[in-house]
């Protein structure tokens, strides 16, 4: 039995024990709701579960927690924490699970749902008064659904990461971080959930068709969008490699370069749509090529001055053109300050400030450029070692390259393990010769 | 620079809305309702008359129809209705007026129309209410699912009338443009039935309940249309690479999509197939790219094939890159009456490309350019394409035979 076999069977039998525990608890301390709501309910949070998205924005919190808050106000105090813990078992399975007859996702997802939706359960059964609800009850239960949905967003998320981390080792998670810019949106969905759970109870079952609706077409909206963003990216990146497979010297270089400046601006505490921007930057950093005729990028040996103003003028323009694109404006900055030194020398488009450091980003991206670089072979040379570019790196930091982004560059890639350039010594010197060579002449 | 049609027009506008504040006043007076309240109703319409929301179709659609909806439900008298609803568009036009927006503000003729179903239904749910004493929030949910129907369908009719004889495009087309917008529709009226059906029982916790939902799908979708502004703008940016690149005449990729999309408006295809035609005939030339020096003028086929290699590694992109891969195909072969392989899309690709190409780079007058082309109708080009390409020409004025 492998290791990771083990550790799965292990977090899935704590998880699910923990869940069946607490259950059978619930069952004998507390009454079921034995009503139709409950199907309906669990329907729902079924099917927005199995419509989430994955995005980086505050406001786009999946509705599933408002659901669980609203339909614990409905099951009313001595049902909503089992009512609230069982309706989340519709959401456990989804069809992916199915088709790959996967069973720890689904047992993992089960335990924690039930775990967190309990948790909010508990604190709504708080809020609620004993008797029947009255309009004077409202503010409180919407308070008291707010603080639910945040605990249960807060579990929710401790218990996923807990999970992933045992099972994949995967250690520079950093679920916290996330978790504070979502905490408002979650207390938003909660109070409204709490809200709507009132207003259930008070106006009639007439309200639950409109309520769906509302958030069905807000969601799949929302979908759109990420899909749409995913397909900006995907689109932008899949020119950019069918066009690199055309010249075999870069060929992946675009991709690398977008990873490490990616690890590299992670390590220094990007998130969300600011690593967006710069992982996209370097999507774009050298598309002015793709235009510059294939001979001079093929071409071996030193280009002659006009050559090299060609060269330059043809960056110039595919950037005026991708200025054009909204969303890109200010990742073409960036990618355009690529070339500027960190003393403010070289040059660059309007992302170059002469005699001044381009901005952090563009500076992450010289770092990631220059690596891949020096760690691949190139028309005019054979590639170095790591270790050589690392050196290299450093010498020139604080002249051409920013120190600290140097450092969270080596940093970071020293915590993936990952090994690029040429293997061995024998390959470096006639690398740094033939290096050499070139840049005499 | 205002022409004397122009002014007639804004003549007759002034005088139609001033009409409208007097019959708004005159009905107003009769009501029973104190003044705060309904001014609080004016203002709420006027409100919602002029936040927009980008919708589907790309335009913007106001949120009045919600306002009115919950009109229907809480106002009982219609000339009271009707009174706030009038006098709320009048005030909602001054302020746009005022700010020299001409975009907001409803048109006229849309929100009559609008008025008319709202009294409608007002009718009906009285009438209900008299002769079979329904009542109840069923019946309320079934007036504000009639209701919310009833405009949009009402909505979209006037914009197509609105839209006809416009541009070219077909009246198939301004319809199916028109329905796109349901998803907007549906999250409006169903926010303002929730809004209608609980302020009588819970109070003014029914603004919270009713206004964060619509506001948040109300970003979701001001987001899409950004999103997809800018996914089309970054297609339209990466099929000028070609012609940055001195492969491709300059301007060639967007007067092809120009002409593509307003010939298949012209046909009555439908909105989305229309944008991704428009995106592949775009990028119809992207295979230059490859080609390593700009004196070589490799087989068209090939260039197409390339062209569709590259798309292909874009995976929202699939239908495009097959419409670019036929796009070089004939029509038909000999002995055959016509290639059904080769899609409407190609066709109309292949006879846009190879018209701005000879007006283009042969800088043939657009009468000699068609006439190669109706010359070439035997495989290359389809018949009926280039006579919708005639049209296209005609409307524009740049053919005038």
């Amino acid at each position: 039995m492998n290791p990771s076999t083990r550790s799965r069977g292990l977090v899935a039998g704590i998880y699910g024990g923990a869940a069946l525990a607490l259950l059978a608890v619930l069952g004998t301390q507390t009454t079921f709701p034995f009503r139709w709501e409950w199907l309906v309910f669990g329907a729902a949070f079924g099917v927005f579960q199995s419509l989430a998205v994955e995005v980086n924005d505050r406001l786009l919190a999946s509705p599933t927690v408002m659901i669980v808050m609203t339909a614990a106000v409905v099951f009313g105090r001595d049902s909503a924490a089992i009512g609230a813990a069982t309706i989340v078992l519709f959401g456990a399975v989804t069809p992916l699970d199915i088709r790959e007859r996967r069973w720890f996702q689904p047992v993992v997802n089960a335990g924690q749902l039930v775990l967190s939706a309990a948790i909010a359960g508990a604190v709504i059964a708080l809020a609620l008064p004993s008797g029947d609800l009255a309009t004077a009850d409202i503010g409180r239960v919407a308070l008291g659904a707010g603080v639910g949905a945040v605990l249960y967003s807060a579990a929710n998320l401790s218990l996923v990461t807990l999970a992933v981390r045992t099972v994949f080792r995967k250690r520079n998670l950093k679920p916290w971080s996330r978790m504070r810019s979502l905490v408002p949106s979650m207390a938003l969905m909660g109070i409204l959930g709490g809200l709507l759970g009132t207003t259930y109870l008070l106006v009639g079952p007439a309200t639950l068709p409109l309520l769906f609706a509302v958030f069905l077409v807000g969601h799949l909206a929302m979908r759109a969008v990420s899909q749409l963003r995913v397909a900006h990216e995907s689109t932008l990146g899949g020119f950019i490699k069918a066009l690199e497979a055309k010249d075999l010297y870069t060929k992946g270089h675009t991709e690398r370069v977008a990873y490490f400046s990616q690890i590299t601006a992670e390590e220094m505490g990007f998130r969300g749509d600011a690593l967006d921007r710069v992982r996209v930057a370097a999507l774009i950093h050298d598309i002015g090529k793709l235009a510059v005729p294939r001979t001079l990028i093929r071409k071996k040996g030193p280009l002659s001055q006009d050559e090299y103003s060609l060269m330059q003028d043809h960056a110039h323009l595919v950037e005026d053109i991708l200025h054009e694109v909204e969303f890109l404006a200010p990742m073409v900055e960036i990618a355009s300050g690529h070339h500027s030194r960190f003393d403010g020398g070289g040059y660059g488009g309007s992302g170059h400030r002469r005699g001044e450091p381009p901005v952090l980003e563009s500076r992450i991206l010289a770092v990631a450029d220059a690596f891949d670089a020096m760690t691949s072979t190139r028309s005019y040379r054979l590639a170095l070692t790591q270790e050589y570019a690392i050196a290299e790196l450093r010498r020139s930091a604080g002249s051409q390259f920013d120190p600290d982004c140097v450092e969270a560059f080596v940093r970071a890639l020293a915590a993936t393990g990952e090994r690029y350039g040429s293997p061995s010594l024998a390959d470096e010197t006639e690398a740094r010769q033939r290096a050499e060579g070139v840049y005499v002449a | 620079m205002s022409t004397l049609p122009n002014r007639l027009n804004r003549a007759v506008g002034i005088l139609l809305w001033a009409a409208g504040l007097a019959v708004g006043v005159m009905l107003a007076s009769t009501s029973t309702r104190s003044l705060s309240n309904l001014a609080a109703w004016v203002g709420a319409i006027a409100i919602a008359d002029l936040i927009r929301v980008p919708s589907p179709s790309g335009g913007r659609i106001s949120l009045v129809g919600g306002a009115g909806l919950v009109g229907v439900v809480l106002v009982e008298s219609i000339p009271t209705l009707a009174a706030v609803f009038m006098l709320g568009l009048v005030v909602s036009r001054l302020v746009a007026a005022l700010w020299s927006d001409d975009s907001r503000g409803s048109d006229l003729s849309r929100t009559l129309a609008g008025l008319g179903i709202l009294v409608l239904v007002e009718v009906v749910d009285a009438w209900m209410l008299e002769a079979f004493r329904w009542d109840g929030q069923w019946v309320e949910l079934a007036v504000i699912l009639i209701a919310g129907l009833l405009w949009f369908v009402a909505d979209a009719f006037v914009r197509m009338l609105g839209a006809f004889g416009l541009g070219g495009a077909s009246i198939r087309f301004i319809w199916l443009l028109a329905l796109e917008d349901w998803p907007i529709m549906v999250s409006l009226f169903a926010s303002a039935g929730l809004f209608a059906l609980a302020q009588p029982i819970i109070g003014w916790w029914a603004i919270p309940m009713a206004l964060v939902p619509y506001a948040i799908s109300h970003v979701s979708f001001t987001l899409l249309a950004g999103t997809r502004r800018t996914y089309g703008q970054m297609i339209r940016a990466l099929s000028k690479l070609p012609e940055v690149a001195g492969l491709s005449p300059e301007g060639h990729a967007a007067a092809t999509a120009m002409l593509a999309s307003n010939m298949a408006r012209g046909m009555g295809m439908r909105p989305d197939d229309v944008t991704q035609l428009e995106y592949a005939a775009l990028l119809h030339d992207i295979g230059r790219i490859t080609v390593e020096d700009p004196a070589d003028e490799p087989d068209t086929a090939d260039l197409a094939r390339w062209g569709a290699e590259i798309i292909r590694q874009a995976p929202y992109l699939e239908r495009v890159a097959g419409f670019v891969e036929q796009h070089d195909a004939p029509y038909r072969r000999p002995g055959e009456a016509d290639d059904a392989q080769v899609g409407i899309e190609a066709r109309i690709i292949k006879v846009a490309g190879a018209y701005d190409r000879a007006h283009r780079i042969h800088e043939m007058e657009p009468v000699e350019a068609l006439e190669v082309l109706h010359r070439r109708t035997a495989y290359d080009y389809d018949p009926a394409v280039v006579a919708r390409l005639r049209a296209v020409l005609r409307r524009s004025g740049r053919l005038t035979a």
